[in-house]
């Protein structure tokens, strides 16, 4: 695991070695800066930035040693964006910030999100995703 | 009155102002962090809230406000400012399926 500098500074590693570092996929982000923010609960802070003028949307999720950003102008990133920010919410006013506490506020969003899709004539109580491991 | 530490309510409502307010021109910051209120100087509690709390803080230009949320808003908080979000942040893209698909594919090729 060396230093790459041969690739330009700002490609590094994904977080570890400092520095910012913009990650191409949404989920990826999410699960990264979850993680972050459970291993430093008191340090990490979670930002998003928004240019109307430019159509752009930047989120980053940084504990100021490890620095995890995104940035997307398409619409369709804002469902997943309102569930990281009711992750963040939440796990945030928690008395205590864990993998278990972070994991049941993750549940009780999916759950929260599957209510909300409209029933089709067929669906069953989420029968079909059932409880994956 | 000053801008600053605000209700929930009202920072919402001040939030509502720089949706509008950020059309025109500049950047919105929305920042959370976990908030733990620490002892005072002498050791004597600030506020009886000892519970965490999420702090948000919103910035355009130099406006900037801020509100504490206690887990028993967050809720409510969080539903106001996910509406709000999905329904101001109207400048990005519609990506349409079909395009995508066109896109994924020669992505891949």
């Amino acid at each position: 695991v060396g230093r790459d500098k041969g690739r330009g500074g700002r490609e590094q590693l994904q977080g570890r070695e400092g520095g910012m570092v913009y990650v191409g996929n949404l989920e990826s982000f999410v699960e990264a800066g979850q993680q972050l923010f459970i291993s430093s609960p008191g340090k990490t802070r979670y930002l998003v930035k928004y240019r109307h003028v430019d159509s752009k949307l930047v989120l980053k999720v940084t504990d100021d040693k490890v620095c995890l950003k995104y940035k997307t102008d398409e619409q369709s990133d804002l469902k997943r964006i309102d569930r990281l920010n009711a992750f963040f919410l939440r796990l945030m006013c928690a008395h205590t910030v864990n993998s278990e506490t972070a994991a049941a506020i993750a549940a009780l969003i999916e759950e929260e999100d599957q209510m909300q899709v409209v029933p089709t004539a067929s669906s069953q109580h989420s029968g079909k995703k059932g409880k994956r491991k | 009155e000053e801008m600053g530490r605000l209700s929930n309510d009202a920072f919402l409502a001040g939030l509502d102002k720089h949706f509008a307010n950020v059309r025109s021109a500049g950047s919105l910051f929305i920042t959370f962090k976990r908030y733990v209120a620490t002892p005072g100087k002498f050791g004597v509690p600030k506020s009886d809230q000892s519970e965490p709390m999420c702090l948000v803080r919103a910035k355009l230009g130099s406006k900037a406000i801020s509100t504490l949320v206690m887990e028993k808003d967050v809720t409510r908080f969080q539903g106001s400012l996910g509406t709000m979000m999905k329904g101001n942040m109207d400048s990005l893209k519609q990506v349409e399926k079909k395009k995508k698909e066109r896109k994924a594919k020669t992505a891949a090729v």
